[in-house]
Order: C-alpha cells, then sequence, then structure tokens
C-alpha cells in the first residue's frame, strides 16, 4: 500500500511537466491516457505520457502514412511533415494530398499530430516525422511496392491502415512483387536495420454490419512476417468486436470498442472529411479534427507512433528486435480472457490480443541501449513438404492429422512460423485448422465461418498462414496440424503441408 | 447485424455442442455469385501461375476523379460505380450492357482514356489492367542491355522499381493486351519472371 502511494505521487508531479495542456483536445485523447473519460477504464491507454515525460517524443524518427494521401498542410499535421520527402501517385509530385485524404490525415494525426502548439491533439509521437504516400489513389502493383521501399533509408515506420476487402471471409494473398519490396524494406531499409511494417490486422470481426467473419490469417499481407499485424481494444480494454483475431496478431492499440467512444485526431481542414458538419454529430465544434475515427485503421497508427518513440530510444534497434521489445513488454489486457495462454518462450499470447496491447513506457525501459542487447542473426529452416492426400471426413468433428518432426533446425527461438497447406476442399470456411507445436503451444489457423458470394475457396488450392504465438520456442520436435470439417455438404483432402520457421539460435 | 447475429448463434451453438456443425454452418453459406464466372485467364506471379475469371457485367475506368467526367458515364449515363471504386479508379456496372460491348462503346467515344475488364482473383477482390507490366530481368543484365531487350519488343521503360535488381515497370496500353504481353514474355525465358501491373481491389480499415 505504501508503495503504491508513492507511486501516484511520483505519476501526479511528473504529469505537470509535459505540456500536452496546451492541445485543447488532448483531454479527450483517451488512447494516449485514459482517465475514465465517458465510462472508459482508467489506464487502457498506450501509456505514453511517462515517455513523453523523459523527453522522448519521436524526435529523428521518420513514419511514413501509406493510404489515401496525406493533407501536410493542416494545422497540426504540417509542423512534423518531412518537406519534399512525401510522394503523390497520380501526378509525382511530393505532395500527397490527393483527392479525398480523409484516412490518411486522420491516421496521421493519431500517430503524429504535433503536441504542444496550443492546436487540437497531440500524435503518439508528437515530434517524429511524417511523410505521405498515397497508392491508395490508384493501387497498382507497382505503387504497391514503391511504397513499401521509397526513402527506404530515412523511413523507420511504414504504417498501413488498409488492405483486402473486409467482412468477405475470402482468403486474398498478397502478390509476390508485394513481397518482394517487403523483404527488401526489412534487409535494406533503415540502412540495414530494417523499415518497420505495421499492418491494420483487419476490421471483420464480428462487428455491426458485418456478414462473414474474417480472421487475421486470411489476409496475406496481414499475415506477413516481416508486417507487425496491429489489433484494437476499446477503452476498457476488451477486444473491438470488429478486430480480426488471428494467430498472427502481434500486439494491439485503443481504438473504438463496446464502449463506443471513438479516436480523436486529425481531419480535414474545413467541411470535408469525417467531420463535415458538427451541428448535428456531436463532432467537435472545430471541424479540423474529429472524434469518430475508428478501426484497426486507428489502432495502427497508435503502434506506429509508440514504436517511433521506442527507435528514438533505441535507433540501433532492428525489425526483429523491436518486435521482441514490443511483445515483452505488452500488457495482459482482459486478463479473464480464457484464450490466454503462456507459450513455451514464456511469452503470454491469445488469439484475440496478440501478445497483448502495447505498453510504450515498458517497451521504451525495455528497449534501453544500455541493457538491451540486438539479437543474433535470423536463421530460417524450412521443412519438407509432407504429403498427407487423406480426405478429411465431413462430419463436423473427426480431426485428420499430420506430424512433422523437426530435427536439426538450428532455431532456438523461433520469431515466427509460416505453414502451408493445401487442399482441394471447395469451401475451406467449413474447415477448423489448429497446429500444436512440440510444447504444446495451440495455434488456431482457420476457424469454420462462411464467404461471400459463396466463394470460399484457396486461391489454387493453397494457403500460406502464419503464427506469432510460438515466439520464443524451440522448432525441434513434433509439429502437428489438425483438420475438421465442421459442416456437411463440401467434401475435400488435406493433401499436404510444409512449415518455414524463422528465429535464431539462442 | 441481425443476420450476422444470427450467423454467430448458429455457430457458437455449434462449438458448445461439440458435434455437427453442419446444419449450422451449410445454411448460412453465402449464395454464388449471381453471373456466373466462366471465362478464365492465367497470370503468373513470381514462381506461381495464378487464375483469374473475366467479370462480364463491369468495367474499370482509371484517372476520372470526377464522375461527371467519365467516359463511362457518358456512353452508359445508367451506369453505377460498384464497390472497389477508389481514388482514381471507377469500377462501372453498366446495368444489361456486356462489359465487352461497353468497352468498345467506351473506347470509340473517348479513345483517349483508360479502360479495363474487370476480373475476380479467386479471393474476394476485383482486378483490373491498368496498363504497364513488372518485368524482373536477370541480375546481370545490364541497365543498356535492359534497354535493348524492351526496345526489340516494341516497349519502353516506364521506370524502376527499387525493391531488388534489376526490376522494372515496362509500358503497355491498358487492358487485355498488358496480361497478354506480361504471359508473352514471361513464357519467353528471356526474364525470370513478368506479371501485369495490376490495379487490385483494397479498402482502408
Amino acid at each position: 500500500m505504501g508503495s503504491a502511494n508513492i507511486a501516484n505521487i511520483t505519476v501526479s508531479c511528473v504529469l505537470n511537466t509535459f505540456t500536452t495542456g496546451s492541445d485543447p483536445l488532448f483531454a479527450n485523447q483517451w488512447h494516449l491516457k485514459n482517465t475514465g473519460q465517458d465510462g472508459g477504464t482508467v489506464g487502457e491507454d498506450v501509456n505514453v505520457v511517462p515517455v513523453w515525460n523523459s523527453n522522448i517524443m519521436g524526435a529523428g524518427v521518420r513514419i511514413a502514412i501509406v493510404d489515401d494521401g496525406l493533407e501536410i498542410a493542416h494545422e497540426d499535421i504540417s509542423p512534423n511533415v518531412v518537406l519534399g520527402q512525401s510522394y503523390n501517385y497520380v501526378n509525382g509530385t511530393t505532395n500527397p494530398t490527393g483527392s479525398d485524404p480523409s484516412h490518411g490525415t486522420a491516421v496521421g494525426g493519431v500517430a503524429a499530430a504535433r503536441d504542444s502548439n496550443g492546436l487540437g491533439v497531440a500524435g503518439a509521437a508528437p515530434r517524429a516525422g511524417l511523410v505521405g504516400y498515397n497508392p491508395l489513389e490508384i493501387h497498382t502493383s507497382a505503387n504497391e511496392a514503391d511504397a513499401m521501399t521509397r526513402n527506404a533509408a530515412a523511413v523507420s515506420i511504414s504504417n498501413n491502415s488498409w488492405g483486402a476487402n473486409d467482412d468477405t471471409g475470402g482468403y486474398n494473398a498478397s502478390d509476390a512483387t508485394w513481397r518482394t519490396a517487403i523483404n527488401t524494406g526489412l534487409t535494406t531499409g533503415r540502412n540495414g536495420k530494417g523499415i518497420v511494417y505495421t499492418w491494420a490486422a483487419g476490421n471483420g470481426g464480428e462487428g455491426a454490419g458485418s456478414l462473414h467473419v474474417d480472421n487475421s490469417n486470411y489476409d496475406g499481407q496481414a499475415n506477413y512476417r516481416g508486417v507487425l499485424a496491429i489489433c484494437a481494444v476499446g477503452d476498457d480494454g476488451v477486444r473491438a468486436s470488429y478486430s480480426e483475431r488471428g494467430a498472427n496478431l502481434w500486439v494491439c492499440t485503443p481504438s473504438e470498442g463496446r464502449g463506443g467512444h471513438g479516436i480523436t485526431t486529425t481531419d480535414r481542414t474545413g467541411t470535408a472529411g469525417y467531420n463535415p458538419d458538427p451541428t448535428n454529430s456531436g463532432d467537435y465544434s472545430n471541424r479540423n479534427y474529429t472524434n469518430t475515427f475508428s478501426g484497426t485503421s486507428s489502432a495502427t497508427p497508435l503502434a506506429s507512433g509508440m514504436i517511433a518513440l521506442v527507435l528514438e530510444a533505441n535507433p540501433n534497434l532492428t525489425w526483429r528486435d523491436l518486435r521482441i521489445i514490443l511483445a515483452q513488454s505488452a500488457r495482459k489486457n482482459d486478463p479473464f480472457d480464457p484464450d490466454w495462454v503462456v507459450n513455451g518462450g514464456g511469452f503470454n499470447v491469445n488469439h484475440n490480443y496478440g501478445f497483448g496491447v502495447a505498453n510504450a513506457n515498458a517497451a521504451v525501459e525495455l528497449a534501453n541501449p544500455n541493457t538491451w542487447m540486438n539479437i543474433g542473426p535470423e536463421i530460417t529452416f524450412a521443412t519438407p513438404t509432407a504429403t498427407v492426400n487423406t480426405p478429411i471426413p465431413d462430419d463436423g468433428g473427426t480431426a485428420t492429422s499430420s506430424t512433422i518432426a523437426v530435427a536439426g533446425s538450428g532455431v532456438g527461438k523461433i520469431e515466427s512460423v509460416e505453414i502451408v497447406f493445401n487442399t482441394n476442399h471447395p469451401y475451406v470456411g467449413d474447415l477448423d485448422i489448429t497446429l500444436t507445436a512440440p510444447f504444446g503451444t495451440v495455434s488456431r489457423l482457420n476457424e469454420p465461418h462462411t464467404c461471400g458470394d459463396g466463394e470460399c475457396s484457396l486461391p489454387g488450392g493453397t494457403w500460406r498462414y502464419s503464427s506469432a504465438r510460438h515466439l520464443g520456442e524451440a522448432a525441434n520436435g513434433p509439429w502437428t496440424l489438425t483438420v475438421k470439417d465442421m459442416a456437411t455438404g463440401d467434401t475435400g483432402t488435406f493433401t499436404s503441408w510444409q512449415m518455414t520457421f524463422y528465429g535464431r539460435a539462442n | 447485424m441481425f443476420l450476422k447475429s444470427i450467423g454467430l448463434l448458429l455457430l457458437l451453438s455449434t462449438f458448445v455442442s461439440g458435434v455437427h456443425a453442419d446444419d449450422a454452418l451449410s445454411k448460412s453459406k453465402g449464395k454464388k455469385a449471381s453471373t456466373p464466372l466462366t471465362v478464365s485467364y492465367r497470370w503468373y506471379d513470381g514462381d506461381s501461375e495464378h487464375t483469374v475469371w473475366l467479370n462480364p457485367d463491369l468495367v474499370a475506368e482509371f484517372s476520372t476523379p470526377k464522375v461527371d467526367k467519365s467516359a463511362v458515364k457518358r456512353a452508359y449515363p445508367n451506369a453505377v460505380p460498384e464497390r472497389g471504386s477508389r481514388g482514381l479508379t471507377r469500377i462501372w456496372r453498366l446495368g444489361g450492357i456486356g462489359a465487352s460491348e461497353g468497352l468498345q462503346k467506351t473506347r470509340m467515344m473517348s479513345p483517349d482514356g483508360m479502360y479495363s475488364p474487370v476480373f475476380n482473383d479467386g479471393g474476394t477482390r476485383k482486378r483490373a489492367l491498368p496498363g504497364g507490366i513488372i518485368v524482373y530481368f536477370k541480375p546481370d543484365w545490364t541497365a543498356s542491355q535492359i534497354s535493348a531487350w524492351t526496345a526489340s519488343q516494341g516497349l519502353s521503360i516506364m521506370n524502376k522499381l527499387e525493391i531488388g535488381l534489376n526490376i522494372y515497370v515496362l509500358k503497355t496500353a491498358p487492358g487485355l493486351v498488358a496480361l497478354e504481353t506480361a504471359n508473352r514474355i514471361h513464357k519467353s525465358g528471356d526474364v525470370i519472371s513478368a506479371q501485369p501491373n495490376w490495379w487490385v481491389e483494397v479498402s482502408t480499415r
């Protein structure tokens, strides 16, 4: 009790030192400092204020907002814009505002709106540099790839609050050119330390208006090993209903949840954007801001901003170090959720939350360059393809399993696992697919669900799932893939599967 | 919301009982697309071969930020924008007019515009061909070799992608010619791979 009191006194003193009090809407930014505004739970935020008070606000770290555009002239964004470094894919200029940058402008504000300027809001990293790339204006393979690596030496974080359509239940693979671009950004970006890619996990959970439940693992971009899939919790710390589950999730951050409290951020200047007429909407009278932003779109730049704080604290972190720091420092939210397990690496992990809610202060402390030692080189180990060729019983319960015994991998600590599953089943939404590790940790890769337009097969009969849930476990040992067909009618064969492990020796 | 809740209840009841999700899931499966997609095309994504299906009801129009400036809309006043329209890309449902006929008429009326048939890609996304192909040249080719080879194919370089060695975007006309050109070059054996510079449907989240 005594210690708690001392801690409270300390916090109170420190709070007086930061100056966001001059940002008139900061008090409403519960995702940064949750004081229980509008009934939220005190402390359900990303805990950035103690970091700011240690004078770490993202300075020197550049965040690329890859989106529909970014209003770089916005009063609360422009102070952080790195002039001449943005790109417009329509006209080739360095002004990425584009035809309708509503989404990107809201995203940019969550990440890095300027603090202490007497205007609007603060971003999670209020002194980070911002650039905008607008490939969504004309979303071609070439533009998409270019946006992943543009100015790669200078970009620390690439924020991607977009992806394949949600609420479809379908399987949308990433293109090889996009994966090539990501791999290039990881290996050569940030002078070899790797760009950190944040990716919205998806809004296809069972939210209002959705018809088919998505899992983030059905999205070939959000489930790629080179990106961080970011999920969303509400101001009560509980999964936002739209936020997709997935074995690939890394961390969540706050966004609008079941309390219905949106995120306060920047909006297009004037009458455009999400706050065109506040008269009856309950939004701010100052139309340059909105309190309605939401989704994993909003959760993602919040993660990007807090990552910028970590990278300012320790610029020498590689993208792989950063991922481990995020996982290790995340807070176990919604602690009574039955999905929480402790994996063989000692990490709390949950299909709804990944490793939990990102905690900026804990991450910055962990990243302290005086104590953090960068992890060793990456090791990759690919198993041979296991041929199965077994019909999957169409009875809603009988399992078909296959085990791959991994030996001599050299991977003592897994960082991610890819699982390629092959089947001719015409409706993969029927299938419940789980991967069981040697330690016993289970990754649920596919959940029974429906798909839009009845199209629910795997493209080309193959799919690459991924799992973050085995972080820190050893690769060697028996891995079992179990497949059940939970709906009668459509039938198919479990043809084959294969795994690739990414990690390090120890 | 209501429909989704019903579906969830059905799925939940399945897990609770632990047996035979069958009826619940089967009855809530979506219907097949109303228009059968029978015409397919192959394309190459690096080492992988993929199939797309031509959607006979839709056409794509590029670089038309304002609907009232749309050539498609001028040709077909009853055309309605379809899901997937974003930024400078419009996907149009022509309403009783086939895409092939629609593209032909639109091209005749406004030959300078950029139009493409629309494809479904086996996932849930639409794809279209705004023009251009992405070619992975062999890493030991010099820039002058690449330029010479490109010219020999009657093509020109748009730009180089800085995502690896010798990955270039070459210029083609929009539409099926881009797909056919990419496939021809891919199969030629002269290069590592070639693919169309697809427009791909995405959403903000």
